[in-house]
């Protein structure tokens, strides 16, 4: 049980700090955003399972279940929102710029 | 110690998301780094056991407060002209520093006069505290003493809150809304819309918001026993109801107009002073609920007593908070 707790936390630990380094390194809102919302949903959620399997059965793992259930639920749409306010923002997605997309 | 540091992580965290948020230009950017102040805040409150006030704070402080300035600036502007503008030979600066550096001493002073946290010994747990510890259970029922006090024995102290947040909203309504007696004014201004007309929102929300009725009414009526009470219930429901305006294109789509939450937002004070000049009436002091003639044990007159009082909390709170809201969004038509 604790091997999988372990494993749980660390890919959700993995997605979030891909999301981080996502976040700091991608040229424009909508690759962050992306960034972002892998390490927001499944990275939060991993971590919270995770938590939630090593507490074992009880009543306070039923609720970490019930935040993990809320947070799948609303993190994405949370991201859906953000992406289609950038776009009806009329915010244009990065491309390369002519020429160096040839190597 | 774990305790200790992480909780002064989240403090120098707060100091940070303060600093940046003053240091910002974009008025939206520091309304988001605000709420992030407010989640830090949140979690500080965690580390100190403070679950009622953290409950708050993150309700009020790092949602509604939100979304209460976005509306705001909205109604506004985005820029702030005068910062980074910086004038030469301006007085303010030095004035402001002249004032600052007084007031800094003086608060230090009185910092060193603290007693040290969580000194038994200190005034704050010699007086009445040990008492509503050892007596707050059997006299209330309530086994969060938090809301012992709150609904029990400072009753008082907590209508004078409600009617603090009573008055913030008629303030609200009367500064807002021109002279078209109360009601939000129309098409002047942008208005306010966003999320209209996205399928996925849309049905997100309306997956969400029948459990957030459910969990305010658990956090209302469990408040005896755990963290929760009409504060955060009532939070719970505004924050819904918002939820379902900024989805679905606001007031006048809704079944719950601005008049509802004006409604509500008196009945509440009205329901919790009644219940006091009800307990007046049956011989008990003002808010004395226990004299209330129920067929039931003393404590469980106290607790539907103050299960009553919290009622009167949460509808007020609601009312405000949607009345507030209306009354900044100012939709002009609600489609997009």
């Amino acid at each position: 049980m604790n091997v999988v707790a372990g494993v749980m936390l660390v890919l959700g630990f993995g997605f979030v700090l891909s999301g981080v380094i996502g976040i700091l390194r991608l040229p424009d809102f909508y690759c962050r955003l992306h960034a972002m919302g892998t390490c927001d949903t499944l990275g939060v959620a991993l971590m919270i399972g995770g938590l939630a399997v090593s507490e074992g059965f009880t009543l306070t793992s039923l609720k970490m279940l019930l935040v993990l259930v809320f947070i799948s639920l609303a993190n994405p749409t949370a991201t859906h929102a953000l992406g289609r306010a950038a776009v009806r923002a009329g915010l244009t997605p990065w491309t390369t710029p002519r020429g160096e997309d040839e190597r | 110690m774990i305790d200790v540091l992480v909780a002064l992580l989240f403090l120098l965290l707060m100091v940070v998301c303060a600093v940046a948020a003053l240091r910002v230009k974009d008025l939206l950017a520091a309304v988001i780094i605000f709420g992030a102040f407010s989640f830090f805040s949140a979690a500080f409150f965690v580390v100190q056991d403070a679950l009622d006030v953290a409950f708050t704070e993150a309700a009020v402080g790092a949602v509604i407060t939100t979304v209460f300035f976005v509306c705001a600036i909205r109604r506004t502007t985005p820029r702030v002209r005068w910062i980074g503008r910086r004038q030469r030979g301006s007085y303010y600066e030095p004035l402001a520093l002249l004032l600052l550096v007084p007031a800094l001493v003086v608060l230090l002073q009185a910092a060193a006069d603290l007693p040290p946290v969580g000194d038994g010994a200190s005034a704050p747990f010699t007086h009445v505290a040990p008492y509503y510890i050892e007596q707050g259970h059997e006299q209330t029922g309530a086994s969060n003493l938090v809301t012992a006090v709150l609904a029990d024995y400072r009753g008082y102290d907590t209508l004078g809150e409600l009617t603090v947040i009573f008055t913030a909203g008629v303030a609200c309504l009367l500064v807002v809304s021109g002279k078209d007696g109360g009601s939000p004014r129309q098409g002047q201004g942008k208005g306010v819309r966003f999320g209209v007309g996205s399928p996925v929102i849309d049905a997100a929300s309306r997956l969400l918001v029948p459990f957030m009725w459910l969990f305010a009414t658990y956090v209302l009526v469990h408040g005896h026993e755990s963290p929760g009470g009409g504060f955060q219930g009532g939070v719970i429901l505004a924050a819904s109801i918002i939820l379902l305006r900024l989805v679905r294109g606001g007031e006048r789509r809704s079944a719950f107009t601005s008049n509802h939450a004006l409604t509500l937002a008196c009945a509440g004070p009205l329901l919790y002073g009644g219940i006091g000049v009800a307990s007046l009436l049956f011989g008990g002091n003002f808010l004395d609920y226990g004299a209330l003639p129920l067929p039931l044990d003393p404590t469980e007159v106290r607790v539907i007593g103050t299960l009553g009082i919290e009622t009167g909390v949460m509808v007020g709170v609601t009312g405000v908070l949607v009345l507030i809201f209306d009354t900044l969004a100012s939709w002009d038509d609600g489609t997009v």
